[in-house]
């Protein structure tokens, strides 16, 4: 009767009444138990600039590249490990556009980015946006699933109307070279002034994107930035 | 975007781009089903948008696109372009000048020949004929395996560009009047083809599946036409045929004149367990006579353990093959090349395999997973070259089955029928 979202494979649900009624399955059982085991948790001990996972609690390789250009780290935080599956998964999610796939994750990135906002003291929560055209396109924007509901968003950010390639299609060092996508929108510069903002992201690749959002935040004033990935 | 890519597509192109110029605009719904594949399952996007389920497999149809499409317009080369030098014995050539005639007078028909008769090399007068009056054709087949036969060889036979279309493959699509695909490439069509010729129209995952009817009949011309082939026609073809449907043409006997393989059934409830002695010795003198061999087994889980029974023989090089294994095409082509001496497979490799020499042995023959059909396929892959007519297909089973009851009952009626129209 129900089918895993990525594999196909037959699911047994056990009939209860919530799902007579309403028809809802619960996130757990909407993959099988074979492809949930593939998706690797980050573990205990990761690197404190991008969050993926080291033997030792300190910067990664990448990560003291960015330092030697001058930024400020960002303190990204990822749940899960970006390999093989985690690229498929992102690949029927994001670019064939299989909407039913959003909640698998929603649910601990909703709690995780939770926690943050209370033990780091953040005020502000903002996805990374999309193009106009890719959002018509694509019909949602990836991260928006992930924000808990009632938390403090805003739109701050707007993708420049030059910017039109996709950083996917790139190789890693086209992606490190590419130039600011991003502008502040109008009047939105008090709004971000002293305060510490976390970005909301799917994936933390090279890292470029997170670091030109967040260095547009700072130059527009932000005391701190932070930010989430589901994957590293 | 060119626009030659369109003729007779169905393109899924999205709404907020300019569409190229001329091309015909279509909804992506029909009603409540999707345009491209009629399914009616769909999934919701924000804003009341949604997408089709049914078809998402071949990239997502949704809301927010519309499928784009320009009237075939048959823009080829006329003349002749076969290559092919080969001759076809007296009741090839008889068969597909009828095969011809009837295309001619727009018929439908559906050609029930036995495993190695010939079926491809009669079908080339057909395709050059119709090629060379200037149609559009396309030559499918439900199963990969036998895309991927049917493609070098009808590439060799005919100088024309041909399209060879199947899920894996990463190609860019270009217009050609020949193209070669799987069943499902045509959901991706749009009253492109004057001529479809559809092998094994009776294998998974065609048989009784409406989508891809559906898909095959969007896909053709308002006054195209179809040639169905296949070795074990359903009931529901049949039937077809007597109500004057389609034309029936039956092709009795190889083309070698051989008869088709009749199944050697041994009883042998512990096959799982171990392996006969009978079956040791054929195993062992196939080897020593260097004739490559197909064990077929029932289900994936039974690959490990027949593997690990003939790996004590010490015969020569072997693997398993399945479904979803990832190197499956590659291994079917290093068996073809001689890199292997056997394979172990599930039903996968039924059918379209053509290898000189070739003996079969198929384990838990009373599984249902082995229909009657698949018993003919899997003992028809035996005995097909012309040099090596003769061959052998094991059977062993727990006990008896209706469907080995019955596949050997028509097995002998074929061969039956076969000498008595000599």
């Amino acid at each position: 009767m129900f089918e895993c979202l990525l594999c196909s494979k037959k699911i047994d649900v056990r009939p209860n009444l919530l799902l007579l009624l309403t028809g809802y399955v619960p996130v757990r059982d909407r993959l099988c138990d074979a492809c949930w085991q593939t998706f690797k948790e980050i573990g205990p001990s990761f690197c404190p600039g991008c969050g993926r996972t080291e033997k030792k609690k300190r910067y990664c390789l990448d990560c003291r590249k960015w330092q030697k250009r001058g930024m400020a780290m960002i303190e990204n935080r990822a749940l899960y490990q970006y390999n093989e599956e985690m690229k498929d998964y992102m690949a029927r999610y994001k670019f064939i556009g299989d909407y039913r796939l959003a909640p698998i994750f929603a649910g601990k990135m909703r709690k995780v980015i939770r926690r943050r906002v209370k033990e780091e003291k953040i005020d502000l929560i903002l996805p990374i946006p999309l193009s106009e055209e890719r959002i018509a396109q694509r019909g949602f924007n990836q991260v928006d699933a992930f924000l808990p509901v009632f938390a403090k968003k805003v739109d701050l950010l707007a993708v420049k109307a030059s910017h039109k390639v996709d950083q996917s299609s790139k190789s890693r060092s086209e992606r490190l070279r590419t130039k600011q996508p991003f502008e502040l929108k109008e009047g939105m510069k008090e709004e971000v002034s002293g305060k510490h903002v976390l970005l909301v992201d799917d994936v933390y690749t090279t890292g470029r994107t997170l670091y030109h959002a967040a260095q547009l935040l700072r130059q527009a004033g932000a005391r701190k930035v932070s930010s989430q990935t589901l994957a590293r | 975007m060119e626009k030659e890519e369109l003729y007779g597509r169905l393109h899924t192109w999205p709404r907020n781009r300019p569409v190229v110029e001329g091309a015909r605009v279509l909804s992506v719904l029909e009603g409540a089903r999707c345009r491209r594949c009629g399914g009616r399952r769909r999934a919701a996007l924000p804003k009341g948008e949604s997408y089709c389920l049914d078809c998402l497999a071949l990239g997502r149809v949704s809301t927010l696109d519309v499928l784009l499409t320009i009237e075939e317009p048959n823009d080829f080369v006329p003349g002749s372009k076969l290559r092919w030098k080969g001759r076809l014995t007296g009741r090839q050539e008889a068969l597909s000048k009828r095969l011809i005639e009837n295309a001619q007078a727009s018929q439908n028909q559906l050609l029930w020949a036995v495993t190695g008769a010939g079926k491809t090399e009669m079908l080339f007068p057909l395709i050059d004929w119709a090629l060379t009056s200037g149609q559009r054709v396309a030559l499918l087949s439900p199963r990969v395996d036998v895309v991927l036969e049917l493609a070098p060889r009808l590439q060799a036979a005919f100088e024309v560009f041909t399209q060879v279309l199947y899920g894996a493959q990463e190609e860019h699509y270009k217009y050609s009047q020949l193209v070669i695909g799987t069943v499902h490439q045509m959901l991706r069509f749009y009253q492109a083809f004057d001529l479809m010729i559809i092998d094994e129209v009776d294998a998974f995952p065609y048989r009784n599946n409406r989508m891809l009817e559906r898909a095959l009949h969007q896909a053709l011309k308002k006054e195209g036409r179809f040639l169905y082939l296949t070795a074990t026609p359903s009931r529901k073809m049949l039937s077809m045929a007597n109500r004057g449907e389609l034309v029936l043409h039956q092709l009795l006997g190889r083309f070698h004149g051989g008869k088709l393989p009749e199944l050697t059934i041994h009883y042998d409830p512990r096959w799982r367990k171990r392996m006969t002695l009978s079956l040791k010795k054929s195993l062992e003198l196939w080897y020593f006579e260097k004739k490559p061999f197909f064990i077929f087994v029932p289900a994936v889980d039974d690959l490990a353990l027949l593997e690990k029974q003939v790996r004590q023989l010490a015969i020569g090089r072997g693997t398993t093959v399945h479904a979803t294994d990832s190197e499956r095409i590659s291994k079917v082509a290093d068996m073809r090349a001689g890199k292997y001496d056997y394979l172990i497979t599930t039903t996968i490799l039924e059918r379209g395999v053509t290898l000189p020499n070739l003996q079969a042995v198929i384990m838990g023959g009373d599984d249902p997973t082995f229909t009657k059909e698949a018993l003919i396929q899997m003992a028809g892959q035996v005995g097909r070259a012309k040099d090596s007519p003769l061959g052998e297909v094991l059977l062993f089973a727990s006990g008896p089955a209706r469907s080995i009851r019955q596949a050997q009952r028509e097995i002998r009626e074929l061969n039956r029928k076969a000498e008595e129209n000599v």
